[in-house]
C-alpha cells in the first residue's frame, strides 16, 4: 500500500530543495540526493530503444554459417511466428551485409553500422540476450517493465524511484518518442510508484513538452503567480506544518523552473557547429534522430537520471519490424542512428561523461536466421530466443563479447542473459541491487525483476 | 509470473537431448557398479551438497513447489517438471549441472545467487555425473531434511490462523465515556476511548463553513453553491439537527451516486476499453457504469449490490420484468470487465480471470487472493487449491470480447433479452460474422493466394467439364479438398469470392438479432486443474471449484449445471462472511476520513496494516447488517459523529505524538481528487452539464480495428461530470492522469495526491484554465455590479466564505496592475481589459490551495 505519508516527503524532496538552477555537472553533485544500495559505477542512463526487433544476424552476430547455407531446409517452426498466423517451412537466409572487426577489439559488426564499429572498444556486446515473447507489443512491455502482459513501471521509473533526480527543475526520467510506440505511454509510466516518477515525453519539435510556454505575456504570468503565492502563503499561515500545502506550494516554483530550463535544455542552437556537424545534424535541425541525441546529452549533463530515446518512427509503422518486409529496409534505419549514436558516445567521453553515463543500445527481440515467406523471400519473422544487444560506459568493459548462439545464431548456447538479468545489470550499474530495490503494492513487494535476474558481472569492470 | 513461452525452447533442447542419449551406450553407466572410491566421493562431496542445498525444497512431495526429488538416484534421473535432471555420463545435458553452474535459461539453483555453489563443488558434481552419477546401493532411504518439515508444519499453522480479518465478527458493545459531547454517538464512544487512552485532546468542532463544504464535496464531489451555504449558516436548529439536514439533503442528490459509484468504479477497475494490444473500445460499459451509479442512488442494499455483479445473469433467470433482468445482466459488467491482453481473443485468458479473482479478492474482501496463483500465499492462510477452486467458477463462465487485433469483431456478447433462444442467435450471429470477417482480412496473404488460384483453376476447370459432359469426380475431390484447407475457413471466400462476402457482412452488421451487452453467463461447468508455479502451460491437479477454505465451514455444493458464481455470491454476502463487511465499512470510512480504519484498505490480511479501532470497525460492520447493508443508513453514521465533524487545526503536541492522526483527534485535510478538481472548476464556472452520461461516440465495430501499431485513442471532449468521461486503459485521460486519477488496469483501494510540478505546469499553460476563469470572470462581472461585490461574489462561489479586508485589498490591487498592463495591449478596449484581468485572477483562484483542499 502506499503510504501518503512518505509519497509527500518524496515529493517534498524533490521539489522543495529550493531553486538552485543552473548546470550541474554530475561531478559537482551533492552526495545526498542519492541513496543507491552500492557504489554506482554510473549516474545517468541513456537507453537507446530501436522499436521493431533488428536483426541480429545482420548487425551484430555474424554467421557465416547462413551465407554457406544459404536457402538450406530446416524443417518447420515449432509455432507460428506471429500468433494467429500458420506454421511455415524455413529456409535459411544469408545475411544481407558484410561483417568486418573493429580495429581495435576486433569485435565483428556487420556494415550497417560503420560508425558504431569503430566505437566497439567501448561497447560490451551481449550476444545471448533472451525475452519471452514473439510479439512485439509483450516483448516491448518486458524489455521496459519486465512484464509482458501487466501494466507495471517501467526500468526509468524503478531507477527515478530507487535514485532520484539531480536537478529538481527537471524530471529525472525523460522520454524523447517522436511517435506513439508499442504500448505507448505505459512504458514510462510510474504505475504504482509514486507518480513523481513517471516518465516525462518529449516529442522533438515546436511543443516538446506540452504546457511549457505560457498562453499569457511573462508579466502577466508573473501577476498571476505573485497573487497565487500571496494567498497560498496566506492559507497556509493558517494551516502550518502541512507539508502537503506546501509541497503545492513549491511545485508551481519548480514548474517555473522547468518552464524556464526545459527549452533551453532541448534547445541546439548553443551547439558548436563541429559538435553539430560530428552527429550529422544541420543546423536548425531541432528534430531528427542525431539532435535528439545531443538532446540527451544536454539532458544528462543537466542531472537528468534517465533519459531514453525511443525509435519508433511512423508509429511502428515504419521501423525495424522487417516481418513480412523486406530486410533491406534496416540499411535505411540504421543510416538514421549509426553515426549519432557514434558520435554521442564520442562527445560523452570528450567531456568526460562518458563514465558516468551508461549506453543501453537495445530492442526487443531479434530477427529469425531463416526468411519468414519461404525459401528466397525477404523477410526475416521475430526470433525473441536470441538476439544482441549493448552496453557502454559507466564500469562496463569495452570491447567485450558475452555469450554466444549457435552457428545459425538460431538459439543461446552460452551465457544467456534473459531481459531480467539485463535489467538487473543496468540497476547494479546505477548502483541498486535489483533484488532491493522493492516497493509495496497489492499486498507484496514488486521489483523490477520479479523474481529472476542475475547481474552479468562479465562484463563489469568493478 | 512471466513465465508464458520460456518454456518453449527448453522443451525442444531437452528432447534433443533425450534423443541423443538414446544414442549413446548411457545403460554402461547406469548398470557399472560404483568402485569404493567413486562412493566415498560421493558420500564427501555430493550427498552433503543435495542435503544442505537442495533437499528443502526438492522434497518430491506433493505440495512442494518442484515435483523433482533429489533423495535417491533414481529419483534424479527420473527428474521433476523439467524432465531428467542427470543424464548420466554427459554433465554438460544434464539439467543439475546446468542448473548449478547457472547457464541454463530457466533454472538456477540454488536460487539465491548469493548460495552459489562454489567452482570447486561444481566441478565435484561434474566429475560425478561423468563416472554415470554413483550412489550406493540403499532402497530409496529417504534424505534426512536440514529442517525437517518445515513445508509440512508453515502449511498447518497458517491454516488454523488467528489472524483478526479471518475470525467471525463478535457482537461489540461502545464503550461507555464520561464526556457527554462524546458519547451521543456510538461511534464517538469508540474513537474518545482511544483519544482518551492516548491522552490526546481532540480539536473543536469545524465551523458550519468549514462543515458543508467537507460534506457537499464528501458526498457529490461537488462545492456546495453560495446559496446553499446562506441556508446552513443562517439555520437556526443546534448544529447536529441543521448539519443532518445537510447530509440528508446530499444523499437525496443524484450528485451521490456520481460521487460514490466513482469510488466503486476504481473497485472494479472500470474503463471503457479492453486493455488488449489495441486497446478496443467497449461500447456497452457505461451501461455498467450507469448502473452503480444508479444502484448507489437508490441505496441499493450492498448484499444485493454484489450479487447483481458476480451473478446477475443468473439472477436474471428468475427474474420476470425483462427490464429488471437486463439490468440484472448489465451488472455483470463488474466481471466482464476484467482486463484483456495480446493480440487474439481470449490471449492469456487466465490472466483475464487472475484480474477476476484479484479484483473479487481484494476489491470485495480485502485479501491478496492473487499471491496464491503460483503457489500457496506466502502469509494468508490461502492455498493455490483456494485460488484454483475460485478458478474453475471463472473459467466456467463465458467472457465477452469486443475483438482483437488478429480478430477484430466481437464475440460471447450477451443477450439483453431474457430468453435462450436469443442467445443462441446472437452466439451463430457472431460465428457467421467471424468467419466471414476473417476471410475478409486475410484475403490477400501470401500463404494463401497458391490455394485461392488453384481453387479458381479447379472450379474453372469442373465448369467446363459439366458443358462438355467429361468426368468431375477428380476435379470434385480436390475441389472439397482445397475448400477444407485451413480448417476450412476459406469456403466461402473460395466459393463465393471477397465482394460477396463483403456484401453480406454488411448485411448482417446491419441486423443484429437482439440487443447485445458486454457481460457474462454460464459456459460449461468444470473444475480447473492447477497452473504449477502459475504457469498455465504446466497444469498439475483438478481442484474442486470452492472458496476460500479457511472460512468456508463446509465445502460447497456447487450445482453441477452452473459455473458457481450464484453460491459465489451467496458464500461471499453470507452476514456471517469475516470479510466483505468489514471491507465495505472501511472503504467507506477511508473517503470520509482520508484513510481507513485499515490503512491497508484492500489488504486486511497478514501483511495489511492492523487496524487502528478494531472493535470500531466490527461495530459498525454489525451496524451495516443490522440495517439490511444500507449504505446510505452508514454514511448517515459516520458523518453525524463528532469525530467527522472536528476541525483540521493542528495541535502542536498531538502533532508530535500522533503525526498521522492515527487516533482521530482532528479532522485530516485532503486534496480533491482528479474528478472533485475538475468537475469543481466547471461547477463554480457555470460550464458543469448535469444531464447523466451515455454511450461514447466510438466508431461501430465493424468500420474501424485496433492494433498494436494502430491502437484504439481517443479524448472525448465533454463537459459532463469526469464519472462520465470515456476512460482508457494504455492511455490515460490528459487531465484525470495528471491528477492521480483512476488506475484502469487493476483495482485500487486509495488514490495517491501527489503535487507535482507537471501539474502545475498545466495549471498555470493549458488552455482548459483560461477558458474556465473566463466563463467564471463573465459570470462574476455579470451577476454583480460593483468591484467589491464581484470580489466578494468570487471569493464565495470558490471558497464558500467572504474574502478578509486584506484579501479584498490584495485582490483589487492585483487587478489593478493587471488592467494597468492590458491597457498597453489593448488601449481602446477597457471592457476586454476588465474581461482579461478578470480571468487572469479567475484563473488564481481556481489554482488556489484553498480551492484544491478540504479542510
Amino acid at each position: 500500500m502506499h503510504n501518503p505519508a512518505f509519497i509527500n516527503r518524496r515529493d517534498l524532496l524533490q521539489v522543495g530543495l529550493g531553486s538552485t538552477a543552473g548546470l550541474l555537472l554530475p561531478s559537482a553533485l551533492p552526495a545526498d540526493l542519492t541513496s543507491p544500495h552500492h557504489r554506482p559505477q554510473a549516474r545517468h542512463v541513456i537507453m537507446l530503444y530501436m522499436s521493431g526487433g533488428y536483426s541480429h544476424v545482420d548487425t551484430f552476430d555474424p554467421k557465416p554459417e547462413l551465407t554457406k547455407r544459404h536457402d538450406q531446409s530446416i524443417g518447420s517452426e515449432e509455432k507460428a511466428a506471429v500468433s494467429g498466423q500458420p506454421i511455415s517451412k524455413r529456409f535459411l537466409k544469408a545475411p544481407l551485409w558484410k561483417f568486418r572487426p573493429n580495429q581495435a577489439c576486433g569485435t565483428q559488426v556487420s556494415d550497417l553500422f560503420p560508425h558504431i564499429r569503430k566505437m566497439m572498444h567501448e561497447v560490451a556486446l551481449i550476444r545471448s540476450m533472451n525475452s519471452d515473447h514473439r510479439d512485439h507489443g509483450e516483448a516491448t512491455l518486458q524489455l521496459h517493465t519486465g512484464s509482458t502482459t501487466t501494466a507495471m513501471p517501467g526500468i526509468g521509473a524503478w531507477l527515478s524511484y530507487g535514485l532520484k533526480s539531480f536537478n529538481e527543475n527537471l524530471p529525472s526520467h525523460i522520454v524523447i518518442s517522436e511517435h506513439r510506440p508499442y504500448n505507448g505511454p505505459q512504458l514510462w509510466d510510474a504505475n504504482f510508484l509514486p507518480a513523481i516518477n513517471g516518465g516525462v515525453q518529449v516529442v522533438p519539435g515546436n511543443d516538446p513538452i506540452p504546457f511549457l510556454k505560457s498562453p499569457t505575456s511573462h508579466a502577466r504570468q508573473q501577476l498571476e503567480l505573485s497573487l497565487l503565492e500571496k494567498m497560498n502563503q496566506h492559507h497556509l499561515k493558517q494551516r502550518k506544518h502541512d507539508t502537503q500545502l506546501a509541497g503545492r506550494v513549491a511545485s508551481f516554483t519548480a514548474a517555473e523552473g522547468l518552464q524556464q530550463q526545459a527549452p533551453e535544455a532541448l534547445d541546439l542552437t548553443k551547439e558548436t557547429l563541429t559538435t553539430l556537424k560530428s552527429y550529422g545534424v544541420e543546423q536548425g535541425d531541432q528534430s531528427s534522430y542525431a539532435a535528439q541525441c545531443i538532446m540527451a546529452r544536454r539532458l544528462v549533463e543537466r542531472g537528468v537520471r534517465f533519459v531514453e530515446i525511443i525509435d519508433a518512427v511512423g508509429a511502428c509503422r515504419d521501423n525495424w519490424d522487417a516481418a513480412h518486409r523486406d530486410i533491406s529496409s534496416h540499411e535505411k534505419y540504421a543510416r538514421r542512428v549509426d553515426q549519432p549514436i557514434a558520435a554521442l558516445m564520442q562527445d560523452l567521453k570528450q567531456r568526460g561523461l562518458l563514465e558516468d553515463t551508461l549506453l543501453v543500445f537495445c530492442t526487443e527481440f531479434g530477427r529469425s536466421p531463416w526468411a519468414q515467406d519461404g525459401k528466397g523471400t525477404k523477410s526475416r519473422t521475430h526470433h525473441p530466443n536470441a538476439y544482441s544487444c549493448w552496453l557502454a560506459g559507466g564500469s562496463v568493459r569495452g570491447g567485450v563479447v558475452h555469450g554466444e548462439t549457435d552457428d545459425i545464431g538460431n538459439y543461446v548456447v552460452k551465457d544467456l542473459v534473459h531481459v531480467h538479468d539485463f535489467h538487473a545489470t543496468i540497476l547494479h550499474i546505477m548502483g541498486l541491487n535489483h533484488e532491493k530495490l522493492t516497493y509495496r503494492h497489492a499486498g507484496r513487494d514488486f521489483r523490477l525483476t520479479d523474481v529472476h535476474g542475475h547481474v552479468v558481472k562479465d562484463i563489469l569492470t568493478t | 509470473m512471466f513465465e508464458k513461452n520460456r518454456l518453449q525452447p527448453l522443451i525442444i533442447s531437452l528432447t534433443l537431448v533425450t534423443l541423443l542419449c538414446l544414442q549413446v551406450p548411457v545403460s554402461a553407466a547406469d548398470t557399472s557398479k560404483p568402485s569404493a572410491r567413486q562412493i566415498e566421493f560421493f558420500e564427501l562431496h555430493i550427498r552433503p551438497v543435495l542435503i544442505e542445498k537442495c533437499a528443502d525444497c526438492h522434497t518430491g512431495e506433493k505440495d512442494a513447489e518442484s515435483t523433482l526429488a533429489v533423495h535417491s538416484r533414481s529419483a534424479l534421473i527420473k527428474g521433476g517438471d523439467y524432465g531428467r535432471t542427470i543424464i548420466p555420463g554427459k554433465p554438460q545435458q544434464s539439467l543439475l549441472y546446468q542448473a548449478i553452474q547457472r547457464t541454463h535459461k530457466e533454472l538456477k539453483m540454488p536460487p539465491d545467487v548469493d548460495e552459489k555453489l562454489s567452482t570447486e563443488t561444481i566441478q565435484h558434481f561434474k566429475r560425478w555425473i561423468e563416472w554415470g552419477a554413483p550412489w550406493p546401493e540403499e532402497k530409496t532411504k529417504p534424505l534426512t531434511k536440514s529442517q525437517p518439515k518445515k513445508a509440512q508444519e508453515k502449511k498447518t499453522q497458517s491454516l488454523t490462523t488467528s489472524h483478526w480479518c479471518f475470525l467471525p465478527r463478535q457482537p461489540v458493545t461502545p464503550p461507555e465515556v464520561n464526556m457527554p459531547e462524546w458519547s451521543q454517538s456510538p461511534i464517538d464512544r469508540f474513537i474518545y476511548a482511544r483519544l482518551q487512552k492516548e491522552k490526546l485532546t481532540p480539536t473543536s468542532l469545524a465551523s458550519r463553513r468549514t462543515l458543508i463544504r467537507r460534506a457537499t464535496f464528501d458526498l457529490t464531489g461537488l462545492p456546495p453553491t453560495p446559496q446553499e451555504v446562506k441556508e446552513f449558516l443562517n439555520d437556526s436548529e443546534n448544529d447536529l439537527h441543521a448539519f443532518a439536514k445537510v447530509v440528508d439533503h446530499l444523499l437525496a442528490s443524484p450528485a451521490y451516486g456520481e460521487r460514490w459509484g466513482r469510488h466503486w468504479l476504481d473497485v472494479a477497475r472500470y474503463a471503457d476499453t479492453q486493455g488488449d494490444v489495441g486497446d478496443f473500445p467497449i461500447p456497452g460499459a457505461y451501461l455498467y457504469r450507469n448502473w452503480v451509479i444508479d444502484a448507489l442512488n437508490a441505496d441499493l442494499p450492498y448484499d444485493k449490490f454484489l450479487q447483481a455483479q458476480l451473478s446477475g445473469d443468473i439472477l436474471a433467470n428468475q427474474e420476470d420484468d425483462p427490464e429488471r433482468a437486463r439490468q440484472l445482466k448489465i451488472a455483470t459488467g463488474f466481471i466482464a470487465l476484467s482486463r484483456r491482453f495480446g493480440n487474439t481473443r481470449f490471449e492469456d485468458q487466465h490472466l483475464t480471470i487472475d484480474d477476476t479473482i484479484d479484483t473479487i479478492g481484494r476489491g470485495i474482501m480485502g485479501v491478496t487472493l492473487k499471491c496464491a496463483r503460483c503457489h500457496d500465499h506466502k502469509f494468508d492462510p490461502m492455498l493455490a487449491t483456494d485460488y484454483y477452486g475460485l478458478y474453475g467458477i471463472f473459467e466456467s463462465t463465458l467472457y465477452p470480447t469486443m475483438g482483437a487485433s488478429n480478430a477484430p469483431s466481437p464475440t460471447q456478447l450477451v443477450s439483453a433479452e431474457n430468453n435462450p433462444d436469443s442467445q443462441q442467435k446472437i452466439n451463430d450471429y457472431w460465428d457467421l460474422l467471424s468467419r466471414y470477417q476473417h476471410q475478409i482480412r486475410n484475403h490477400f496473404r501470401p500463404w494463401l493466394k497458391p490455394i485461392l488460384k488453384e481453387y479458381a483453376e479447379v472450379a474453372a476447370k469442373i465448369k467446363v467439364a459439366n458443358k462438355t459432359g467429361q468426368p468431375t469426380e477428380k476435379l470434385e475431390a480436390r475441389r472439397q479438398k482445397l475448400l477444407a484447407t485451413h480448417n476450412g475457413k476459406f469456403q466461402q471466400l473460395m466459393e463465393h469470392g471477397l465482394p460477396w462476402l463483403k456484401q453480406e457482412k454488411a448485411r448482417l452488421v446491419k441486423q443484429p438479432p437482439a440487443e447485445m451487452l458486454y457481460a457474462v453467463i454460464d459456459g460449461k461447468p468444470h473444475h480447473a486443474q492447477l497452473h504449477r508455479r502459475g504457469n498455465p502451460g504446466n497444469k498439475g491437479e483438478v481442484v474442486p471449484r470452492q472458496f476460500i477454505n479457511v472460512i468456508s465451514k463446509t465445502k460447497p455444493d456447487l450445482d453441477q449445471k452452473k459455473s458457481g458464481r450464484e453460491e459465489l455470491a451467496n458464500w461471499i454476502t453470507d452476514p456471517d462472511h469475516p470479510l466483505t463487511a468489514r471491507v465495505i465499512v472501511n472503504r467507506l470510512w477511508y473517503h470520509h476520513f482520508g484513510q481507513g480504519l485499515v490503512k491497508t484498505v484492500d489488504n486486511l490480511g497478514v501483511l495489511g496494516d492492523a487496524p487502528s479501532h478494531p472493535l470500531l470497525l466490527d461495530y459498525l460492520a454489525n451496524q451495516l447488517i443490522e440495517h439490511q447493508w444500507s449504505l446510505k443508513a452508514l454514511h448517515r453514521q459516520m458523518m453525524l459523529s463528532r469525530v467527522y465533524r472536528l476541525d483540521s487545526t493542528d495541535l502542536i503536541e498531538n502533532r508530535i505524538r500522533d503525526p498521522e492522526n492515527v487516533s482521530l483527534w482532528k479532522f485530516s485535510r485532503k486534496r480533491l481528487d482528479a474528478e472533485s478538481l475538475r468537475d469543481a472548476m466547471l461547477f463554480v464556472s457555470g460550464q458543469l452539464d448535469r444531464e447523466p452520461g451515455g454511450p461514447h461516440p466510438f466508431k461501430p465495430w465493424h468500420k474501424k480495428g485496433y492494433s498494436l501499431n494502430g491502437p484504439f485513442h481517443e479524448v472525448y471532449p465533454s463537459k459532463k461530470r469526469s464519472v462520465y468521461l470515456m476512460t482508457q486503459r494504455l492511455f490515460k485521460h490528459p487531465f484525470l492522469g495528471l491528477f492521480n486519477g483512476p488506475e484502469t488496469n487493476e483495482t485500487t483501494a486509495t488514490r495517491n495526491s501527489s503535487n507535482l510540478p507537471t501539474q502545475a505546469l498545466y495549471l498555470m499553460n493549458s488552455p482548459f484554465l483560461p477558458e474556465l476563469a473566463e466563463a467564471f470572470a463573465k459570470r462574476t462581472l455579470q451577476a454583480n455590479t460593483t468591484e467589491q461585490k464581484q470580489i466578494q461574489s468570487a471569493y464565495q462561489i470558490t471558497f464558500s466564505r467572504n474574502p478578509t479586508p486584506t484579501e479584498q485589498a490584495d485582490f483589487s490591487q492585483t487587478l489593478n496592475a493587471y488592467r494597468k498592463l492590458l491597457r498597453k495591449e489593448f488601449p481602446d478596449n477597457p471592457a476586454a481589459v476588465n474581461l482579461k484581468a478578470w480571468t487572469g485572477l479567475s484563473k488564481v483562484l481556481l489554482t488556489s490551495n484553498e480551492f484544491f483542499f478540504i479542510d
